[in-house]
């Protein structure tokens, strides 16, 4: 029976894991998407700074450099919301839970965090190679997961992170991203650029493609991203499968209760207006947050009550 | 290429004095003339990336927060000829026999100060006497379960007992990690020569722990418990639990109820444990009994230990052996204990707590190394030849101040190996870290963690001063 703190660390690997990727993901292809466009009308990585903790430094300003702005995204230690800090803090729960998880895993964990902590002061070019390293040894982490880990427990709390982080991420990214998809007039010259980067940074071009084709439509963003069940990345797909893994597990909880709250928070937000959007999204994070609190209750907070 | 190899220095482990390959050495000696300094030197950058690679780390901790550092392995092997290793391996176990029989006999009857061969005195100042040990019989009349016992070379190839690290003992993984890159490193000797093989200690360890669960268990919990990861060991927790299939707990993660059991807090809820491979030093095991502010133990813990409800590896208490002044006894107490003659001989010590050899020590303290009783890891250890008027008058100062606390023995001319160094090929000085197992049965492992001082000159072996390893190949005789 696994123990409830390295439950937790588990827990916490697979959320830091996906959120290194997530973010990685997200940096390159809006750097790749600023060379596709105009100066004027690059988005830049500004775009991305309220998902790690921005404290804008003397002088910075609006104008605060694309090298600057990397820094914070990619390379801050100190932030768990940055990449370096997500890898960091994904090896240091893992370390906790080492016992648990295949050499393999952390290997190449380990390699992702030496990756980028290898470029530390160096330019931006070699910032942003390293950072497609780390996706790419992403990649092999994911397959570590699914082809090394004996499907126990520990393998069920490592996905309830890597799943629960998935749609949460997802979300925060579209929040972030969403003024861009709102633009009007000359601006939308350089819609079909734009989209694709967009779908880039949010990893579902593919999916997209094959479902909506060349739509560049919110409502049809919102459909893949929110509850279509073929896509990995929708949020309908990442509850589907964190109640799976609840089956999984002994004691009864309430999670299973909130995965079915976020669901149809999820369906709400797939039929909201655009003004409403916003709010919604803040309402499928709460939901998220809720099954997170009912794991936390059910299996990490053990009383020294028999 | 060893042509220009000073082995005549000391004893070198490879190399005779005449610069001939050593019994069991050859084709280690003719392949690394083959190889070249180059590709040695190559193999060598492949190892330090895998050890990195797999993070294969320790912690020194003077550096504070860096808990990451990688393990320093010199690739060149130290071989010791098989005929040999067998009459090292029984002299261990002897040892440990009669270590454990004292052990059990000063925590009950105390037959060995009635007889006079061990001072009573010496056993009411001991640190690491624990009252509350009294009475206790381990099952197997064993307290030390896992014994690291440190070995020395002399300069006429005699190997001696330097001490016995009867508490905590570490370094067991890095033995197996050792070997593992060694394969990998030179898989041409594996191939072609008969190396015996460490990688059963794991499951050795685990039957021993199996062994000594209360109650005849069928399927007994065993846990291995860690102060956590910023302890120097915590790869070695890590690696270790992982091997055998056991749970790593820290002190939070296990409760002790009224009725005298030792749970683990798991998701499923509080699951009874049976036996813990204990990595926390006695003083911060149980509040309740010893240091009340440690938060790496469990308080209750030595209750349900002496209730005979979990077995305790090493038992508590057991570190009254892990004494260097015990160390010097060690020759009688194998004859009072077994009726034998010590097997592997003591390095000649001066107990410093009487006053002829503490004079005699003082007036030459530049030819002696003197030792605090209690330290492990190499701390508090100062080597006359190698420390300056200011060490040595500190030395003298704290040793008058404290006598019981030190022992002296005169310095050893460390064995060496060739090492890859900056300049090439040279010598440095090396011990030897062998793993004693014992319960019903015992194990010695073949060969073990070879610790090598990589500064020149230096006989200062601990990684966590500086120090390296080698894997150690225990070769059948050629």
């Amino acid at each position: 029976m696994l123990l409830s703190s390295v439950a937790e660390a588990m827990f916490w690997s697979g959320r830091y894991i996906e959120r290194a990727q997530a973010l990685a993901r997200a940096v390159q292809a809006l750097e790749r998407l600023s060379l596709d466009l105009p100066a004027r009308h690059a988005l830049g990585l500004r775009a991305l700074l309220p998902l790690v903790k921005w404290q804008a430094q003397a002088g910075d300003g609006p104008e605060a450099s694309q090298a600057t702005l990397l820094l914070a995204l990619a390379q801050n230690a100190e932030d768990t919301s940055s990449v370096l800090g997500a890898l960091s803090a994904a090896r240091e729960n893992l370390r906790q839970a080492r016992v648990d998880a295949p050499p393999e895993l952390w290997a190449a964990l380990n390699d992702q965090y030496l990756l980028l902590k290898g470029v530390a002061n160096q330019p931006m070019p070699r910032v942003l190679a390293a950072l497609g390293s780390v996706l790419e040894t992403g990649s092999r982490v994911q397959g570590v997961i699914e082809s090394h880990m004996a499907r126990d427990a520990a393998y069920s709390f490592l996905k309830l992170g890597v799943e629960l982080e998935r749609a949460d991420m997802s979300l925060r990214l579209l929040a972030a991203l969403l003024p861009v998809l709102s633009m009007h007039g000359w601006e939308r010259t350089f819609d079909d650029v734009r989209w694709a980067g967009l779908l880039a940074a949010l990893g579902v071009q593919s999916m997209y493609r094959r479902s909506h084709h060349h739509q560049l439509e919110l409502s049809a963003l919102l459909d893949c991203l929110l509850l279509d069940m073929a896509s990995p990345r929708s949020v309908a797909h990442c509850l589907r499968l964190i109640e799976d893994e609840l089956g999984n597990l002994p004691r009864a909880s309430l999670a299973p209760a909130r995965v079915a709250i976020a669901t149809s928070t999820a369906c709400a937000l797939s039929h909201a207006t655009e003004q409403e959007i916003p709010q919604k999204i803040a309402d499928l994070l709460d939901a998220l947050a809720a099954v997170h609190v009912a794991l936390e209750t059910s299996y990490f907070h053990i009383s020294a009550e028999r | 290429m060893f042509s220009n190899y000073p082995a005549h220095q000391a004893f070198d482990e490879l190399v005779s004095a005449t610069g001939e390959a050593r019994l069991g050495t050859h084709r280690v000696c003719d392949l690394i003339r083959k190889l070249g300094l180059a590709e040695l030197r190559s193999r060598q950058s492949a190892a330090e990336a895998t050890i990195r690679a797999l993070g294969i780390t320790f912690t020194v901790y003077a550096e504070h927060n860096n808990i990451d550092r990688d393990w320093p392995f010199d690739i060149i092997p130290r071989v010791i000829a098989e005929r040999e290793w067998d009459r090292i391996a029984r002299g261990l176990e002897q040892r440990l026999r009669a270590l454990n029989a004292f052990i059990d006999d000063l925590y009950n009857d105390q037959r060995v100060v009635k007889a006079g061969i061990f001072p009573g005195e010496l056993l009411a100042s001991s640190k690491n006497y624990l009252a509350a040990c009294r009475g206790v019989r381990p099952k197997f009349g064993v307290w030390a379960h896992i014994c690291g016992t440190d070995l020395v070379r002399d300069k006429d190839g005699t190997v001696y007992v330097l001490e016995d690290n009867l508490r905590i003992p570490s370094g067991v993984s890095y033995m197996l990690q050792n070997r593992a890159l060694t394969k990998r490193v030179f898989p041409e000797l594996f191939a072609d020569q008969r190396i015996l093989p460490v990688d059963g200690y794991p499951g050795r360890l685990y039957a021993l722990l199996l062994s000594m669960a209360p109650d005849e268990l069928a399927d007994p919990n065993v846990v291995l418990l860690t102060p956590g990861s910023f302890n120097s060991a915590y790869f070695e927790h890590c690696y270790l639990a992982q091997q055998m299939g056991i749970e790593l707990v820290r002190g939070q993660d296990l409760v002790v109820l009224a009725d005298d059991c030792v749970y683990m807090k798991t998701m499923g809820g509080l699951l009874r444990v049976h036996v813990i491979y204990r990595r926390v030093d006695d003083a911060f095991l149980d509040p309740d009994v010893f240091d009340s502010r440690s938060v790496l133990g469990s308080a209750g813990l030595i209750r349900a230990w002496k209730a005979g409800n979990v077995a305790l590896v090493n038992a508590p208490g057991a570190g009254v052996a892990d004494d260097k002044l015990v160390y010097s006894y060690v020759p009688e107490l194998i004859a009072y204990y077994l009726g034998e003659q010590p097997i592997l001989p003591n390095v000649e010590t001066f107990r410093l707590v009487h006053e002829q050899p503490r004079r005699h020590v003082l007036e030459r303290l530049q030819d002696f190394v003197v030792k605090p009783v209690n330290e492990s890891g190499g701390y508090g250890v100062v080597v006359g030849s190698a420390a300056s008027p200011l060490e040595l008058a500190r030395c003298r100062e704290a040793v008058l101040r404290d006598p019981r606390n030190f022992v002296a023995q005169p310095i050893v001319a460390l064995s060496t190996a060739p090492t890859l160094c900056v300049g090439g090929l040279e010598p440095r000085h090396l011990d030897l870290r062998p793993f004693v197992l014992s319960g019903e049965t015992s194990y010695v492992t073949r060969g073990g963690l070879t610790r090598v001082a990589l500064r020149e000159g230096s006989l200062v072996v601990n990684s966590s001063q500086g120090g390296g390893s080698k894997d150690t190949w225990v070769v059948c005789d050629e």
